[in-house]
């Protein structure tokens, strides 16, 4: 009896001492760690978001108690925007409009909770390696590369806190080290005491115009050769402002890159075929059919949002 | 000519366009003026701050006025894309400012609104593809802070003014 509590006792004892500081847990148990860091710490602090030459800074406060997870993300930088997260449900607040735009967050996914599929998911389209450390915001973090498969996506570099798990730093990657978005924690603190109520807007949104979500709907449109790990997220029909008809808007991503393929009712004369082109992280790429343009918009290299362009079709309703 | 200035200023253009259309910016009215309009867009897009009201509104007529098109260029790998689409993306600001006077096209949900909003009157030529509008609406389902706006303000029950 006494041995084998002693023996559990030392496995316990050894395991718990290895996770802590074990530098061998292997890459896929880094992004599980990540992703549940995300979701289940409290934390608040600091962020920087870089994308092509424009830069934003927002404060950001996630708590988890009994009642779920709720999150604040305030912009600290031009107009006052506000954006809280119950759950799944988000509320964007923008005062100088007084506007509110409800949403829900099935398919949307915010900064340092960049990675919410299980790990081995990324395995289809990533090489998944650890490499060295480094620091970010004055904590030491551990440094993850996900090296794309193909030419269908690009490369993610994330940093998480070795301590706690929480991404601290992601940098989207194309070609061998060209940033084309960054995320960073300037500053964070992690796992302190937080109350549900400093989590509460600063607004009252009495009369002010409130925006609902799209509709969900299914088109029957589909792609037919979607790359390997991509999967279809959200199928809408929504109007968009200067569009004159409303467009269907499916939603493809493999954890990481997203992109949207809209189509659209098409109107006079159809025009010369276009080339890709992209800006930034983001490619376009359109194409007419027969009576509809199809338009691909991405976070990925421009080759991905052609392919996926030219396999759309239309299933005929059984 | 004026997809050339933009892309002269989005520092797409190798030393020997870009010299062809500095001098034709010197020497033609019309092109100086695209020269202005592009650099002031550029501005506005950058100004986070500040009151924009006058430039929302010029912005917006920039944006009717020269559709996005996708057509086949000189140059495979240069994007047509004028500066104006993915700047846009990337500031919530204007973008906000953009998608909401875009949005004002459309009967306005509440009076309050449209006190403060300017006549809009133009429209886009249909045969054209504006891609700004379909990047926001991307982008609200990516994890840019910036993207949670409302691209969708529109007609049919979408951005339905309800409380």
């Amino acid at each position: 009896m006494i041995d084998n509590r002693l023996v559990v006792c030392v496995a316990l004892c050894y395991s718990a001492i290895c996770s802590a500081a074990d530098p061998a847990l292997d890459a896929m148990a880094w992004l599980t760690r990540m992703a549940n860091a995300a979701r289940q710490l409290n934390y608040a602090g600091t962020f920087v978001y870089r994308h092509g030459d424009q830069s934003e800074t927002s404060r950001i406060r996630h708590l988890i108690d009994e009642n779920g997870e709720m999150e604040k993300i305030e912009s600290l930088e031009g107009p006052v925007r506000e954006i809280i997260r119950n759950k799944d449900e988000v509320w964007c607040y923008m005062p100088e409009l007084k506007a509110i735009k409800v949403d829900r967050a099935q398919a949307k996914r915010f900064f340092p909770a960049l990675i919410t599929d299980p790990a081995q998911h990324f395995t289809e389209g990533y090489l998944i390696q650890l490499r060295s450390k480094d620091r970010v915001a004055g904590r030491d973090c551990q440094q993850i590369h996900l090296e794309p498969k193909d030419q269908f996506r690009y490369g993610y570099r994330f940093c998480a806190d070795i301590e706690s798990g929480l991404l601290l730093r992601a940098n989207t990657v194309r070609g061998r080290d060209e940033v084309i978005e960054h995320f960073s924690f300037s500053e964070v603190q992690i796992g302190q005491m937080m109350v549900r109520d400093s989590l509460k807007s600063n607004f009252s949104n009495e009369n002010w115009v409130r925006h609902s979500p799209p509709v969900a709907e299914l088109s029957g449109w589909m792609v037919k050769n979607l790359p390997p790990g991509f999967k279809k997220q959200v199928e809408l029909r929504r109007s968009l402002a200067n569009r004159p008809d409303p467009v269907t808007q499916l939603l493809y991503s493999d954890g990481l890159a997203s992109v949207s393929v809209f189509i659209e009712p098409r109107k006079g004369e159809p025009k010369a075929t276009s080339r890709p082109s992209q800006q930034g992280a983001v490619s376009f790429y359109s194409r007419q059919m027969a009576e509809h343009n199809v338009i691909v918009v991405g976070e990925v290299p421009s080759i991905a949002v052609m392919e996926i362009a030219n396999s759309v079709v239309k299933e005929p309703r059984p | 000519m004026t997809q050339e200035i933009s892309a002269l200023l989005d520092g797409e253009l190798d030393q020997a366009d870009m010299d062809r259309i500095i001098k034709a910016c010197h020497q033609n009215e019309q092109h100086k003026d695209a020269w202005r309009h592009y650099h002031l867009i550029g501005e506005a897009m950058r100004a986070e701050r500040g009151p924009l009201r006058g430039l929302e509104q010029r912005i917006l007529a920039q944006l009717q006025n020269e559709p996005t098109v996708l057509a086949p260029r000189r140059r495979a790998w240069v994007p047509v894309v004028p500066r104006i689409a993915l700047a846009a993306a990337a500031s919530l600001a204007t973008v906000t400012a953009v998608a909401w006077l875009a949005f004002q096209q459309t009967p306005p949900p509440q009076t309050s609104v449209i006190a403060t909003a300017p006549a809009v009157t133009s429209t886009p030529p249909l045969a054209t593809i504006r891609l700004d509008d379909f990047v926001l609406a991307h982008r609200e389902f990516t994890a840019a802070p910036d993207a949670l706006i409302p691209a969708s303000f529109g007609t049919n029950g979408n951005g339905d003014g309800s409380r």
